[in-house]
């Protein structure tokens, strides 16, 4: 069946739902919710959507189910989630964690072709135990090994590598317009770029730049995990 | 349409900055728009009065904001003006390219219960970039009808009007969207119960606003009891203060509406077009490059191409008066003939030579602004500005200063916060503007040697940037203490502007410096003809027509008359002043000439050199005149200039200089304030450099 191509959010939605109603308990909004790390009126709006779409299905308060249409899609999407993180975690030797998030980026985007080529190649590392060992230990020397995650200022956030928002550390005015702004705890946040003096900085944040003077960013606590970008 | 009849309907336009709300405005207000500032603040207003479908419609341009807490004058008088009940309905405009921000503040619009219809606006930009609408479940989310607009080329514009008008002739006010969650809901509702007098609606925003941390005097005690004691409980459940977390909802709000109703079909070629030029633009090394380029490029077109229109508006009213001179004989009411040609063609030449300038700079900053690369002005600059004590944006005001400072003051205009704006504004004719260049392009050759000169021009013009850098540092610790406003700042995507917008924006704020500044300007000058006219002298010391008259060569008849004017002017109010002033000024080595010359200066820098030629008794002079120089050098030391000089870029602004204060502060306070206090300054360091060098034994010989 051909199926118009969702959007990415979608297709999370439809992956989680999937996820969770195999559990004991089904998909509950809470529990997508939380999943996904979104509102919980997020998810409730989210679903309505896709019932439209005639892709899930659910009562209010009740557990959510997916359509035979839905769940094809689900399925369709969790094999390429597990395709690409069985390729990140045994041929490129990445962290579970990081596998995790790095297929939760791109399941959207990979196309069969590049599914297939990266299962070939897997496969060809896997029949020339000489080339593997030599692969192994290049990629043991690279940098990038996974590092434990970093609480730090955003003045201090390399510039391009993206963190989440834990809180905004400061009273008054400058609390009130950054939050307004959307610097809100959970978001994810990047420096886009220093200016060419040093100071102020530009981030990027839900889906526009801002920018700051570094003693206001200072305030800013955010989380990162060096080598995840 | 007459600007008296009652209107059927007010319409208002909300919006965040940069949301195209302005230029959405131009296209449906046209020509029937008016700019002028709200009551009591200098937040411009601009709205208009035009009939539609028979009805009298008012619609009012609100100031662009990102919140409606009233945190600033602007979100102040947005939201005062949706809760005056005026409004039968609020249109938001929403930039489609950012909707998530945008919608936050829908989520405060809809607490306000007023009808709302929302313009979705650059949606075919945002089409372009991949990105798909439902509209109707956007409008069934959002509680209010949503229609497609372009504010480049007016699409959706008569749509969004007939819609506006169904909605509030439906009168449904938006009630709340925004569920905070149970706990926090059920807080609302406590507090919202002490609001006894007002309606459900009212009492739901204001106890929002009181949780959010709002100050409201008119409260209930009891709502306010009740509040601090829920907000103390939701911060320690929730582990963050409430007012983020009623930003979280907020933000929840808007994700999950951008969620929903907008299909993201290739969300990588966003604002890819912004990213490529801020990579160069803001380029590590080549960013400053561009920007010394570009700003010399605004400097420029302000000063190069607007130099040769003055020069036409000069020469125009000076044809005019030579004309009336001609045609109008000195004998037939010859004071009326000198306040026609000296005071009021002077006077209106004082406002409108200013007005190529002003319009090109106006087109530029529209320009700068409309583009998008203001805010990066703004991010390059501020490093250094606020090392100043100033603020990046106020750049370009400072640079436009060196040019000259009218326009300067006008040019603060872009920068939000009024500490920041009104600092700029009191330290910007510290910067030495062209006119003082006359004053120096006199003085220096007249007392300095060839190989000193351009030091002693550098050390000028240095001087008045220390000083601006000084009194802006001394303002920050004193009038404007306290905390500084956030530089926090959108760097909107780049935007090519449309004529049409960069003419109508222009053109207002031109219109508004004729009216305002103008009047004050011409009034002003008027006064110091009087005062450089009367008393008039009617006995000589030495019959001047007699000699004149007995005059062998043209040099003894000009200074036979030259030495008439001198004691003409001797005679006036400007020069007993300047008489009156002479022990004030003899501790900065000044005469009663130098008095009279700088009172002469109020009207306009560049008159110092006229009048200083006058009182010498060498006629009226320019800034190359050597016989003015050889004069000069015989009856002043070097040291006796250079304490001019410093005085004259320290001391009181021209007269347009104070307009433009006032019209920009909206109050004499501040303008005379700049007045008292740089005559003050001025006299304390040319004092000190003065008796320095006395004391020193430089320059003295």
């Amino acid at each position: 069946m051909k199926i118009e191509r969702l959007s990415a959010k979608a297709e999370d939605y439809l992956e989680t739902i999937l996820r969770l109603s195999e559990t004991t308990r089904g998909a509950r909004t809470g529990d997508i919710a939380a999943a996904l790390d979104v509102q919980p009126s997020t998810v409730s709006a989210a679903l309505k959507s896709l019932k439209e779409q005639g892709l899930a299905d659910y009562e209010p308060y009740g557990a959510v189910g997916l359509t035979p249409k839905g769940r094809q899609v689900a399925e369709d999407i969790a094999g390429r989630h597990v395709a690409l993180r069985r390729f990140f975690t045994d041929t490129l030797g990445l962290a579970q964690e990081d596998s995790e998030l790095a297929a939760c980026g791109m399941e959207h985007d990979a196309t069969p072709l590049v599914l297939d080529r990266m299962a070939l190649l897997g496969e060809f590392l896997r029949d020339h135990p000489e080339l593997l060992d030599k692969w192994k230990s290049l990629r043991a020397t690279a940098k990038g090994e996974r590092a434990p995650g970093v609480e730090t200022g955003l003045d201090e956030l390399p510039p391009g590598v993206r963190a989440v928002v834990l809180a905004v550390d400061v009273d008054g005015v400058l609390r009130k317009r950054l939050v307004e702004m959307g610097v809100t705890p959970g978001v994810l946040i990047a420096v886009e770029r220093i200016a060419p003096l040093g100071d102020p900085i530009a981030v990027e944040v839900r889906g526009y730049r801002l920018s700051m003077r570094k003693t206001e960013a200072a305030h800013i606590r955010v989380k990162w995990r060096p080598g995840l970008i | 349409m007459d600007a008296n009849k009652p209107t059927d309907l007010v319409i208002l336009l909300a919006g965040n900055p940069n949301s195209g709300k302005t230029s959405l405005f131009n296209w449906i207000a046209g020509a029937h728009q008016h700019v002028g500032n709200y009551a009591g603040v200098t937040v411009e207003k601009k709205s208009a009065r035009f009939a539609r479908a028979g009805r009298a419609i008012e619609m009012v341009d609100l100031p662009g904001v990102y919140s409606l807490l009233a945190a600033s004058p602007e979100e102040a008088i947005a939201r005062d003006e949706i809760l005056s009940e005026r409004a039968g309905v609020v249109i938001q405009v929403i930039d489609a390219t950012n909707l998530e921000r945008n919608l936050h503040l829908t989520a405060q619009l809809t607490e306000m219960g007023v009808p709302l219809v929302f313009a979705l606006n650059m949606s075919d930009e945002a089409a372009a970039n991949g990105l798909e609408f439902d509209l109707e479940l956007m409008s069934a989310l959002l509680g209010g009808p949503v229609v497609p607009t372009n504010g480049n080329n007016g699409a959706g514009t008569a749509e969004l009007l007939a819609a506006a008008q169904r909605t509030a002739d439906a009168g449904q006010p938006c009630t709340g969207r925004v569920f905070y969650g149970l706990d926090v809901e059920a807080s609302i509702a406590a507090v919202a119960e002490r609001f006894e007098g007002d309606d459900a609606v009212s009492a739901r925003r204001r106890a929002i606003a009181l949780l959010d941390g709002l100050p409201d005097p008119h409260a209930p005690a009891a709502a306010r009891d009740v509040a601090a004691r829920e907000t103390a409980r939701l911060e320690k459940r929730g582990g963050r203060p409430l007012d983020v977390q009623l930003a979280e909802a907020r933000y929840g709000f808007a994700l999950g509406v951008a969620t929903e109703a907008v299909r993201d079909a290739s969300p990588h070629v966003r604002r890819a077009r912004t990213l490529r030029l801020d990579n160069v633009l803001l380029h590590r090394v080549w960013g400053l490059p561009i920007f010394v380029f570009l700003m010399w490029g605004v400097f420029n077109l302000v000063f190069a191409l607007g130099e040769p229109p003055m020069q036409w508006i000069e020469s125009g009213l000076g044809e005019l008066s030579a004309h009336l001179v001609a045609a109008w004989p000195a004998t037939t009411a010859p004071l009326l003939r000198s306040l026609v040609v000296d005071g009021v063609i002077g006077g209106v030449g004082g406002v409108i030579s200013f007005l190529p300038n002003i319009l090109l700079l106006f087109l530029a900053i529209a320009f700068l602004e409309d583009t998008g690369y203001m805010a990066r002005v703004a991010f390059l600059m501020d490093r250094v500005m606020h090392k100043m004590g100033l603020h990046g944006k106020s750049f370009i005001p400072m640079l436009i200063g060196l040019g000259c400072t009218v326009p300067a003051i006008l040019a603060t205009r872009t920068l939000e916060h009024k500490r920041d704006r009104f600092t700029t504004i009191l330290v910007a004719p510290f910067v030495s503007c062209g006119a003082r260049m006359t004053i120096y392009a006199l003085l220096i050759p007249a007392f300095f040697a060839p190989r000193w000169r351009g030091w002693v021009l550098w050390g000028i013009y240095l001087t008045g940037i220390l000083a601006a850098i000084l009194v802006a540092r001394l303002l920050r610790g004193t009038v404007f203490r306290g905390e500084s406003a956030p530089f926090v700042m959108e760097l909107p995507p780049y935007r090519m502007p449309t004529w049409r917008s960069v003419g109508i924006h222009m053109w207002d704020r031109a219109w508004m410096y004729l009216q305002k500044a103008g009047t004050v300007i011409l009034a002003i000058s008027i006064l110091l003809w009087a005062l450089g006219t009367f008393p008039r002298r009617t006995e000589f010391s030495r019959d001047y027509a007699a000699e004149i008259a007995a005059a062998a060569t043209p040099a003894a008849v000009a200074a036979a008359e030259a030495a008439r004017q001198a004691e003409i002017l001797e005679h006036t109010a400007i020069g007993r002043i300047g008489r009156a002033l002479e022990p004030a000024i003899r501790p900065l080595g000044f005469d009663w000439r130098v008095g009279t010359a700088l009172v002469g200066a109020f009207a306009a820098k560049e008159v110092f050199v006229a009048q200083m030629g006058i009182v010498h008794s060498l006629g009226s002079a320019d800034a190359d005149s050597e016989s003015l120089r050889q004069t000069l050098r015989a009856r002043y030391t070097p040291l006796q200039g250079l304490a001019m000089m410093i005085f004259c870029l320290l001391s009181a602004p021209c007269v347009a200089t104070i307009a433009a204060t006032k019209r920009e502060t909206n109050s004499w306070g501040w303008a005379l304030g700049m007045l008292v206090g740089m005559t003050a300054i001025a006299w304390l360091v040319t004092f000190v450099v003065y008796r320095l060098g006395v004391w020193l034994g430089w320059g003295v010989g």
